[in-house]
């Protein structure tokens, strides 16, 4: 009350009765008093230390006026044209307006403005079909947003970019979600020759066969959950892989279906553009969708489509907002967007550059007349491995195309271990890398099993000591190669057990080796091992036909199985390196210097 | 208005009002390159609302109230950003971290007043700060939701304290270099 006295804030009641106070209390005119000297103290030093020092307002009142003329030099002419207007006669106003009037009621009454919805949508398709149809490239880029506005606010957004030759020859497009990440593309750089990359199923991008895309429009989307109309979405993006976005052509085949009302509307768009609109909408029992396409009234071009499906629980939005459509002419293409980024294509697997005895062949050493020897044989083989593509081979032709999503329960549990272990990653990532991991190991294994299968006694017989060399290089690097992937795939499984989950696993591993076998049979129980490891792999990972009930027991059987199967392959390493020895000693007719010594890393 | 009157008024205002207006922003921000910008927004705003022959009865009142609005607009903003994506994602985009910003703990550390306001509870340092812009109680009682007496109750404690810390107590009782880290209860 004394502070508000002393800046003037009390009511009058109230000062005179402080005032007549404060004439009898000398202790409240001694507060007061301290209280008036700390106020002023307080205000002094803030009169005598500017915030941020002396210059700083200086600077910022320059900025401000800077600021003031930009902005008196922007407002001038509306000013300027406002006086204008104010300072024209009465009659003439009323004879411009009345000429206006005049001519709008002639419009209006020829139907102008009015434009018939089936002759824009009809045209908007021929011109559509036009750009698509034509020799150059068609180039898209769409910015697709997912909401759900009710009952609660959630968003989901990505970017197509499309690019497709009119004459179906090439194609490319990339689906990237959320902040810009890749999550599927395909190309297809000629015909015949096409990648698809997937994350959630295998890391890198795959070779696959071009087939007929579905015609597939965004109404076939149906869901009643807000993920299922994400991954509806997405599945969209998927199965119309092959052929240009047709932004009019699906908004046409939605409003060609029966009981569905169309509209034409033309309108300027916030940022001044003319916009013509065309609105369809289905009103069903438990639900309504309504599709509205926003047009250039001039070239026909779609900017924006918008499908909204609304039930009495839900609202979903999808809006595909067309950054991008546009003819290029063929010269102006790179050829190498048309194919995958170098970073997508997988990396030879091995590291067969380590090895002191890769050293590249003379391309002679690969032509041979008649039967091939076996010398011959193995260098062909070695100038295979060099290259990679020793592993190629298909061994899981079932593996391309299975995986469309991780399974519900599953992809939870994997999702609440991930959560307990705080990691970043999501169960798809973890899924896709699983995969990844068991099916590279699995080609592994089936090399060393194809060489294994080659080095019969025959064969071996005839190879010299820079023959046992080369097969020795290439056994070498595809067991080193299978250990890594054994010890990445346990390190990757292992956390996603929880502790109170493993069963009590006993059960000798299967396939296990008497120890001195030789080291061809050694190869088929890796390989065998390899082969369930992969299968149950793809069971628990991916959308398999029959999913196993248990996934703490599958994962447990899965990491039983690595261990078993590295175990093997050390008794397989061993009975290799004292066959290999045996055989290059009879090779060189018994000298014992003519052993290959591998350097270790 | 015309521009020569909205000049003169924005100019006077500026002069009277600048340092206040940023010491205040600072305080409630803890970031000094933030608490410029949404000052000179303030001006620039009250500016363009005059040319336009809006009528602004109180403009002092009315600039502290802008500046208030523009924090919490920040505020939100980085809050709903630190539950996206984090606070680094606000700087990624070039924002200015709310948190993070040594140039205005340095500020406030060095700037005696902030430093004298740095025993007082947040709220009581805002009302001092209004009250350093020359706010009525009223004024400030609107600003921050309460009533004229809260407001002078408020203004009397935080006046004792100051004298208390004034009388020469050690300065190691109050120089804590304290700089408001936290969301002001009224910006929530």
């Amino acid at each position: 009350m004394l502070i508000a006295r002393a800046d003037g804030e009390l009511p009058s009641r109230e000062e005179s009765r402080v005032v007549a106070h404060l004439q009898q209390c000398w202790e409240c005119r001694g507060r007061l008093a301290e209280l008036e000297e700390t106020a002023g103290s307080l205000a002094q030093l803030a009169a005598r230390n500017p915030f941020g020092g002396p210059n700083r307002a200086a600077e910022a009142k320059v900025s401000f006026l800077e600021w003031r003329r930009e902005f008196e030099r922007e407002l001038a002419p509306r000013q300027h044209a406002r006086q204008h207007f104010a300072s024209l006669q009465l009659p003439t106003l009323a004879a411009a307006i009345a000429l206006l009037i005049v001519g709008a009621a002639l419009w209006l009454s020829k139907g102008w403005g009015r434009p018939r919805p089936v002759d824009v949508l009809a045209k908007a398709q021929q011109h559509e079909q036009a750009l698509i149809r034509t020799d150059s490239v068609l180039h898209q880029v769409i910015n697709i947003e997912v909401l759900e506005t009710a009952p609660e606010n959630r968003r989901g957004s990505g970017r197509l970019e499309v690019w497709a030759d009119g004459r179906g020859q090439r194609y490319a497009s990339r689906w990237m979600e959320g902040k810009g990440g890749l999550s599927y593309a395909v190309w297809q750089p000629s015909r015949g020759q096409a990648w698809r990359y997937d994350p959630r199923a295998a890391r890198y991008a795959v070779a696959v066969t071009v087939g007929q895309s579905a015609e597939v429009t965004l109404a076939d989307v149906d869901a009643s959950r807000f993920e299922e109309f994400e991954s509806g979405v997405l599945d969209w993006v998927r199965k119309r892989a092959w052929r240009p976005v047709e932004v009019i052509g699906d908004f046409a085949r939605f409003a060609a279906r029966g009981g569905y009302a169309l509209e034409a509307q033309k309108f300027q768009s916030a940022d001044g553009r003319p916009v013509l609109r065309l609105t369809t909408r289905w009103v069903g029992p438990r639900a309504a969708v309504e599709f509205v396409l926003e047009l250039d009234p001039d070239s026909y071009r779609p900017r924006l489509q918008q499908a909204t499906y609304r039930t009495a629980e839900r609202v979903f939005i999808i809006r595909l907002d067309v950054a991008r459509y546009e003819r290029v002419p063929q010269a102006r293409i790179e050829p190498a967007v048309f194919v995958p980024e170098q970073a997508l294509l997988a990396p030879h697997p091995r590291p067969v550059l380590t090895s002191p005895l890769l050293l590249p062949l003379p391309p002679a050493t690969l032509v041979t007349q008649g039967p091939p020897s076996a010398e011959a044989e193995v260098e062909t083989m070695f100038a295979s491995h060099l290259s990679g593509a020793c592993v190629a081979n298909p061994v899981a032709p079932a593996l391309i195309g299975v995986h469309s999503g991780a399974i519900d329960v599953i992809q939870r549990r994997i999702e609440r271990r991930l959560r307990a272990l705080d990691s970043r990653r999501t169960p798809g990532e973890v899924a896709g890398e699983a995969v990844a991991l068991a099916t590279s190991g699995l080609q592994e294994a089936a090399e060393i099993r194809r060489l294994a299968e080659w080095a019969t006694p025959e064969k071996t017989g005839q190879l010299d000591a820079h023959g046992w060399r080369l097969l020795n290089a290439m056994i070498q690097d595809h067991v080193a190669s299978l250990r890594n992937w054994l010890s990445a795939t346990r390190g990757l499984l292992d956390p996603l057990l929880s502790g109170d989950g493993i069963p009590n696993m006993t059960s000798p591993p299967h396939g296990s080796k008497a120890k001195g076998e030789p080291w061809a049979a050694g190869a088929l129980h890796v390989f065998s091992h390899l082969e369930r490891v992969e299968r149950r792999v793809r069971e628990v990972f991916m959308h398999a036909e029959h999913p196993p009930d248990d996934v703490d027991r599958a994962i447990s059987e899965i990491l039983e199985d690595l261990p078993a199967a590295e175990q093997e392959l050390g008794w397989l390493r061993a009975e290799w390196v004292l066959a290999m020895r045996r055989g290059v000693e009879l090779a060189s007719g018994g000298r014992k210097d003519a052993h290959p010594r591998r350097k270790r890393n | 208005m015309n521009e020569n009157e909205a000049s003169q008024v924005v100019s006077d205002l500026f002069e009277l009002l600048h340092s206040p207006l940023l010491r205040y922003a600072a305080h409630l921000t803890a970031s000094l390159e933030l608490a410029e910008d949404i000052v000179q927004e303030a001006f620039t705003r009250l500016y363009r609302d005059l040319r336009r022959g809006h009528r602004i009865e109180r403009p002092k009142a009315w600039l502290f109230c802008v500046v208030r609005r523009e924090t919490g607009r920040h505020w939100r903003e980085a809050r709903a950003w630190g539950v996206m994506g984090g606070l680094e994602d606000l700087e990624d985009r070039g924002e200015p971290a709310l948190r993070s910003a040594p140039d205005a703990d340095r500020f406030l550390r060095e700037d005696e007043v902030s430093r004298l306001l740095s025993v007082l509870s947040p709220r009581e340092a805002e009302v001092v700060l209004l009250r350093l812009g020359n706010l009525t109680y009223r004024e400030i009682g609107v600003e921050l939701g309460l009533g004229v007496k809260s407001v002078g109750t408020l203004l009397a404690r935080a006046l004792r304290k100051l004298r208390r810390v004034l009388a020469g107590k050690p300065e190691s009782e109050f120089v804590t270099g304290h700089v408001q880290k936290t969301t002001p209860r009224a910006l929530q």
